[in-house]
């Protein structure tokens, strides 16, 4: 529990970090390129090329789109676990060493153990993905090799030490342990600042192929690849996928633990991966509760380089995909929340707070009924007439980001109200401020609901500008009632009784099919956003710069897009079950003995 | 004797439910003045009026 707030606090802690950032674009002190294409380059410097359909290899009748689409879709997959696992696998190791708990160790022990056997895949989809970008798209990759030539150099050394890092990290784990720990630790530091920087480079020319910067109208780089890398929209994505691979992480071994516990041979070993599961979805939840926000800023950066580029992305085609999101959020949310109520059966004081789940339950089925809500209806001429226009006369307003983000920030506290109602449920309050203090904590609810529900009805009464701008400050309601209540949690949770014990492996198979659930639907949903956050672009490889001349320059049909991207999704879990197959192929009696000696988790 | 009528007083009246809940409306009025000064200031930050 201690651990998953330390990750909590310090994921808002770095929300509040990036917030207090100016909300000036960086692009505003940066060359910004005119949004209107010039046809000639500058005479100095050799603008971005322009492309024919004949620029464009063919290999043996492959879809030179859809092989990309699905390199660069399984290898962020792959990248984005191995990536988050790390992270808090280092917090584990951390905790369980300050404690003195092995069995913490040996929980991070595993973990990384799945991401090694990740690691691989990740670097093989991503020489794939290299490859592919060579044969079939040459003259795009030669010119972001001419603009990004040293940070790949750079990219390729530092995945030489990330890969020394993990193997370091993980075969020196048995070997580096008492007196060593700290060394090993600072092993796994280094890890996962290693991994970050990776990620951060990577980033870069994404959000360069969206919003380019350091090169002129017609592509000509300046020679500053700082100026190439820091785009406006850099430091939003780094943010929002840091936050999205540590709960993609925690997702996906939240499925391996699953997996673990419906073919567990012993009590000792449901009593170990039910453990590991709980923690897998704590980590998931800590992580998605502030990502929309970090969403919230990306599109909002994304508005302000390109009114048409945002427009694009919320109100085009693109707009219905939202729908797919919302309804897989709203899944995410629901089945996190489930686990979490499942979860309270393991607790002997669980039934005095459970009579308030129902109310937790009706609260996100209305919140998520609401966001995904459309606000325009596809409708048949008849059906048009019918209904007296192209919104419904009742549900209309609910389709409009007023309505959706109230609805979210009231999922996010509803979902962090059943997490503390968990912990709750392992305490009993042995001092009378303690019940003072949780009346606090009501107070703090009520009072965060009434101002985000008036914020979202105000919405409807200001001009577009100011109704944007009102998503902060509900926000920023939502990020005080959960730092307000953690910290009061905090203290009441020091100062308690524990109630009865905890009963780990008592947990019904359904719980364990919530934990895939999450994983399914977090991997969806990553291939569903990156589609989305790449096809903006629409007929341009380099946003305004360097136009796509293939013959695949089209938005495919939404019916397309859903299938390949679900393919993806199929692909990559065919892959990872393959995975969590390879980890527990080579375990050996000796960690059954010890597994069963450990006796009951925390 | 007076603490202790005080003492029973005070019980009484802090016992109740009613007392209960108007402690916690007390609460979250004093919580709903700092987040409209959160609303206020949030919008400012952002260049924004709120009214």
């Amino acid at each position: 529990m201690r651990a998953l707030a330390a990750v909590f606090l310090f994921v808002l802690a770095l929300v509040a970090f990036e917030g207090g950032c100016p909300v000036v674009p960086a692009y505003a002190a940066a060359p910004v390129t005119d949004t209107t294409p010039a046809d000639e380059p500058t005479a100095s410097r050799p603008g971005a090329p322009k492309l024919t359909v004949a620029d464009y290899p063919t290999y043996r009748g492959l879809n030179s789109r859809l092989t990309v689409w699905v390199a660069a879709q399984l290898h962020l997959f792959f990248a984005a676990f191995v990536l988050g696992v790390p992270i808090f696998v280092l917090v584990i190791e951390f905790i369980g060493w300050r404690n003195g708990d092995s069995r913490y160790d040996r929980m991070a022990h595993e973990f990384i153990k799945i991401s090694m056997g990740a690691f691989s895949l990740t670097a093989t989809s991503g020489g794939i993905l290299v490859f592919a970008l060579v044969v079939l798209y040459p003259g795009l990759f030669a010119y972001l090799t001419r603009v990004f030539g040293p940070i790949m150099m750079l990219y390729a050394l530092l995945f030489l030490a990330e890969t020394a890092c993990l193997y370091a990290y993980y075969y020196g784990w048995d070997s580096m342990q008492g007196r060593r720990k700290p060394g090993h630790m600072l092993i796994g530091l280094a890890l996962n600042v290693v991994g970050t920087v990776l990620m951060g480079l990577a980033n870069s020319w994404a959000t360069f192929m969206m919003a380019p910067s350091g090169v002129d109208a017609q592509g000509a780089f300046a020679g500053d690849v700082w100026a190439a890398v820091a785009g406006p929209l850099w430091t939003p994505l780094n943010l929002h996928r840091f936050l999205a691979n540590i709960a993609y992480g925690g997702a996906i071994v939240g499925a391996y633990a699953a997996y673990k516990f419906i073919a567990a041979g012993t009590p000792e070993e449901k009593v170990h991966y039910d453990w590991m599961g709980h923690t897998a979805n704590g980590i998931a939840i800590v992580a998605l509760l502030p990502l929309p926000f970090a969403g919230y800023w990306m599109t909002k950066e994304i508005y302000a380089y390109s009114q048409q580029m945002g427009i694009t992305l919320m109100g085009g085609v693109f707009a219905w995909l939202f729908i797919i999101q919302a309804v897989l959020i709203g899944t995410i949310f629901l089945a996190a929340n489930f686990y979490l109520w499942c979860g309270m059966t393991r607790f002997d004081g669980a039934n005095r707070t459970a009579h308030l789940v129902k109310y937790i339950a009706g609260v996100l089925v209305i919140c998520f009924l609401v966001w995904f809500t459309p606000h325009t209806l596809v409708m048949t001429a008849r059906e048009l007439a019918a209904i007296g226009g192209a919104y419904h006369p009742v549900l209309g307003p609910l389709g409009v980001m007023s309505a959706k983000n109230t609805a979210v920030n009231i999922m996010i506290l509803a979902t962090f109200l059943t997490y503390q109602l968990f912990r709750r449920a392992m305490i009993r309050s042995v001092e009378p401020w303690m019940a003072r203090a949780t009346r606090f904590q009501v107070a703090v609810y009520v009072a965060a609901v009434a101002n985000i529900v008036w914020l979202g009805i105000y919405g409807y009464y200001v001009p577009a500008n100011v109704r944007i701008g009102l998503s902060v400050p509900q926000v920023m309601t939502t990020l005080i009632a959960i730092v307000v209540c953690v910290a009061i949690d905090e203290v009441i949770a020091a100062r308690s009784e524990r109630i009865g014990t905890v009963h780990w492996g008592r947990m019904p198979v359904r719980a364990q099919y919530a934990l895939f659930t999450l994983a399914v639907a977090f991997t969806w949903l990553m291939g569903l956003m990156g589609y989305i956050r790449s096809s903006i672009r629409q007929h341009w490889h380099v946003y305004t710069v360097m136009r796509d001349a293939s013959a695949d320059a089209f938005t495919p049909t939404i019916g397309q897009a859903a299938a390949v991207v679900s393919a993806c999704t199929l692909l990559f879990f065919a892959l990872i079950l393959f995975v969590f197959w390879l980890s527990g192929f080579g375990r050996d009696r000796g960690a059954r003995t010890a597994l069963a000696g450990a006796g009951a988790t925390p | 004797m007076r603490a202790a009528i005080r003492n029973r007083v005070e019980g009484l009246i802090r016992n109740r439910p009613s007392w209960k809940i108007f402690e916690t409306l007390l609460y979250a009025l004093g919580m709903g003045a700092i987040f409209y000064l959160v609303d206020v200031l949030s919008m400012r930050w952002q260049g924004l009026a709120l009214h």
